[in-house]
């Protein structure tokens, strides 16, 4: 599931919860895109542009930061800023084994990509494939 | 240093060539980008394909020779002539940013998908 996340108007960041072994070949495989094909070069960079320089939240958490926040709820809120109720559904991710992951829009610098994952009908497909 | 000096757009469009023999539908245009036909983004080249239906024109309609040569390359005006030699069907179109999302990504996207039934050049993005 991808929640998009920003600190103004625009979308900057997003955080993406996956399946503990998620990986691009599975995401292909579930998109159902033919290997060596025009669409496994496009839904190849998708994934790229959403997991490249992704954060793991929970690994950021215990390593760095746990003493000081005690709960990863109150690092949540106070190291990102985020409302109670994303909050509320990336803990009910992370209670069901999922990673979640913490992105920068554009942080592949393919802006094209970038702009369509967003776009409704996109984000909106690629949650479904995404729970 | 080069100055702009006339008017500045956001918006971009790019041109592209498709060059068939015989005409297919949207199904085969689906398995011969690789999309599998039960795949939920399926839309995502449909739409490339309503696209580039509704925008394609006759390449001779627009484009002489030179034209051709400035706006795409001189290899794209060989494969032109090569396929006008071969009797195939040569159209040029121009997709546009400033309709939606989708019709934006395949604007700004240069790509170029060739396989035995058609050659589409979109490598052409001019912003």
């Amino acid at each position: 599931m991808i929640y998009p996340y920003s600190t103004g108007g625009n979308i900057e960041y997003y955080f993406l919860t996956v399946g503990k072994y998620f990986n691009r070949r599975k995401f292909l495989k579930k998109v159902k895109v033919k290997k060596g094909f025009h669409t496994e070069k496009v839904f190849g960079r998708i994934y790229d542009e959403l997991m490249s320089e992704t954060i793991d939240i929970q690994r950021e958490y215990r390593k760095y930061y746990a003493e000081e926040y005690g709960d990863i709820g109150k690092f949540l809120y106070q190291k990102f800023n985020v409302s109670r109720s994303l909050i509320d559904s990336l803990i009910k991710e992370i209670n069901k084994g999922r990673r979640v992951l913490f992105g920068t829009k554009y942080s592949s610098k393919d802006y094209g990509i970038a702009q369509l994952i967003f776009s409704e009908t996109m984000l909106e497909r690629l949650n479904m494939l995404l729970l | 240093m080069k100055i702009k000096t006339d008017f500045i757009t956001n918006s971009s469009s790019t041109s592209f060539i498709l060059i068939y023999g015989t005409e297919f539908g949207l199904d085969e245009f689906l398995e011969l980008v690789g999309m599998k036909k039960e795949s939920d983004f399926s839309f995502l080249f449909a739409r490339l394909y309503q696209d580039l239906w509704e925008k394609k024109e006759p390449v001779r309609e627009t484009y002489d020779d030179t034209m051709i040569k400035e706006r795409f390359s001189k290899k794209v005006l060989n494969r032109i002539l090569e396929a006008e030699e071969e009797g195939k069907k040569v159209f040029a179109g121009t997709l546009s940013s400033e309709n939606d999302e989708i019709e934006s990504f395949f604007c700004t996207d240069s790509f170029i998908i060739e396989n035995d039934t058609f050659y589409l050049n979109a490598i052409n993005c001019i912003w």
